[in-house]
């Protein structure tokens, strides 16, 4: 169960062994990627089919025909079930072939949907389906011609919501709250408990809005939670989740969350989490991609029933793409305030300082 | 694997990994002293710009200030404890922003930061660290130190993908073939 002591241990292993892959496959250690898997798993990954791990490998050669690939991670989302587990892990890959220029970037993200176990070796994937969101790009960077959208395809968009693996995951709807799953007894809180179960709070928000499961949403707040978004306006629960339905008009949103920074004081808690988001409305052909970097910071609450955001205020620091993608006409727009300038995009005019809870990192 | 040795390896990376985010909030809050507790005295940090103090690298990181945003994102690390050293590898991508430049006003590097780690009074602190930046994209002009763009297999491009053979392209410490999960 996600919350007894070891699933801090085991969270942390998980996060090793998907990490292990993308390091390994950047690094072109191909024998090290294989390792990642269990002989017989068994790989989706959309247009290249189902194969196997050493099948996956072979494949996988081509990319030292790339000058450079790099598969950044978002936090993963875990349901941890003794030695089995179920994780769904956020990527933006770039991939990077200089004889191309100026086209020689392609940038793909979405999330791999793996079920992993715990093997005498460790934890390793025995079944993942790699789920392509969005593209951005020049597609001849690896060879495809494009994203397959519900308008054909494309060099740059996303693909259609129906598409498959673009819902929440089916464990995700069993586990019973943001608490990382799990109805075991907390028998011992730890930081690294705590860290943990907050991680898969901060996930659980992004897998909710960017699969259009809004209902996931209302247990991620306090009842008497206050979300701001920008704008100086602060948003109930009920606001809150609401707000998000406009995004079923874009085909995609994809929220990356880095690594939060977290100072936790008993049942309190506090957050400063980067987020770089991708928003993808296809009709914008020639430009469909709107990216938006900023944090999310928190006040954390635990309550009877896990971890909880009670106070949010997300900050948007840049802007980069097409902000017709959003409707919206520049970058300080966005932002709140009406724009002083003709920005179309750039870096927004907020504060820049670290949260007043940063304090010395000091010996746990 | 004992159930104390078990808690502390979740500990240490929670900490470690506190530590690295430390750095990129305390950069991009335009606190570059803050930095200073992510390192021990004597470390050695490799940049673009060389080796450099711990001192010399917040004198260097102040400059972010002239730039209208930075965002150091981080993805999660791989960490290999060993007693009271441990190592690293977290990936970055880092826009840069400067507004005057607009259209063309952001630079977005990807890469990741070697580092190598030592447990002391304080907590843990990196010793060694070298910064690989694998790729960069938009307007090179947007940071001075970077306004000649990337060294690649082909030369000098304002865009691009360094070369694979570069120092530090190789798989992180502790990858160098199959082996159980770590620690």
């Amino acid at each position: 169960m996600a919350t007894d002591p070891g699933a801090a241990l085991d969270a942390f292993l998980i996060n090793q062994a998907l990490t292990r892959y993308t390091m390994a496959l950047d690094s072109c250690a191909l024998d090290v990627v294989e390792d990642c898997f269990i002989p017989d798993a068994v790989l989706d990954y959309d247009e290249l089919g189902v194969m196997s791990p050493k099948a996956f490998v072979e494949r996988s050669a081509a990319i030292r025909g790339l000058d450079g690939t790099h598969h950044a991670l978002g936090l993963p989302l875990m349901g941890i079930r003794g030695d089995a587990a179920s994780s769904r892990c956020y990527f933006v890959a770039q991939h990077v072939k200089n004889a191309l220029a100026p086209g020689a970037f392609l940038s793909t993200g979405g999330w791999y949907d793996d079920e992993l176990i715990r093997t005498a070796a460790g934890w390793k994937i025995a079944r993942r389906r790699a789920v392509r969101v969005w593209v951005n790009g020049n597609p001849a960077v690896v060879g495809l011609p494009g994203v397959r959208t519900a308008e054909g395809m494309l060099p740059s968009g996303a693909s259609p919501r129906s598409a498959s693996g673009r819902d929440a995951p089916q464990w995700l709807k069993r586990l019973p709250a943001a608490n990382g799953g799990g109805t075991g007894r907390i028998v011992e809180a730890s930081l690294e408990l705590d860290a943990f179960l907050i991680s898969q709070l901060l996930s659980r928000y992004a897998v909710a809005v960017d699969s259009g499961a809004f209902e996931l949403l209302a247990d991620c707040v306090t009842d008497d939670a206050l979300i701001d978004y920008g704008g100086g306006v602060e948003m109930n629960r009920e606001q809150f989740i609401r707000s998000f339905e406009p995004v079923l008009e874009l085909e995609a949103t994809h929220h990356l969350l880095g690594l939060p920074a977290l100072s936790i004081e008993g049942d309190v808690a506090r957050s400063r989490c980067y987020c770089i988001a991708q928003h993808v409305k296809n009709g914008e052909a020639a430009e469909p991609c709107l990216t938006m970097g900023g944090y999310h910071q928190d006040e954390l609450r635990r309550t009877e029933a896990g971890w909880r955001i009670h106070r949010r205020q997300a900050v948007r620091t840049w802007m980069a793409g097409n902000p017709a993608v959003l409707g919206i006409s520049d970058a300080r727009e966005a932002a709140g305030p009406p724009p002083e300038g003709g920005l179309q995009k750039g870096a927004e005019n907020v504060e820049r300082t670290p949260p007043p809870w940063f304090k010395a990192t000091t010996k746990a | 694997m004992s159930s104390n040795l078990a808690a502390s390896a979740a500990l240490d990376a929670f900490m470690i990994t506190q530590t690295l985010i430390r750095y990129s909030i305390a950069l991009d809050g335009c606190a570059a002293e803050l930095i200073k507790d992510c390192f021990t005295e004597d470390a050695v940090l490799v940049y673009d710009l060389g080796g450099v103090s711990r001192d010399e690298l917040i004198a260097v990181s102040a400059g972010v200030r002239e730039l209208d945003a930075t965002q150091h994102f981080l993805s999660l690390p791989t960490i290999t404890v060993d007693g009271d050293l441990a190592h690293s590898r977290c990936y970055f991508l880092a826009q840069h922003v400067n507004n005057v430049l607009a259209p063309d006003s952001t630079l977005m590097t990807g890469g990741w930061y070697d580092d190598a780690w030592r447990r002391t009074e304080q907590g843990w602190r990196i010793t060694r660290r070298r910064a690989v930046r694998v790729w960069m994209e938009g307007n090179p002009a947007v940071e001075r130190n970077q306004a000649d763009g990337i060294e690649t297999a082909d030369g000098m491009r304002p865009n691009g993908a360094a070369k694979r053979t570069g120092s530090g392209r190789g798989p992180p410490y502790g990858f160098e073939g199959p082996a159980a999960d770590r620690p």
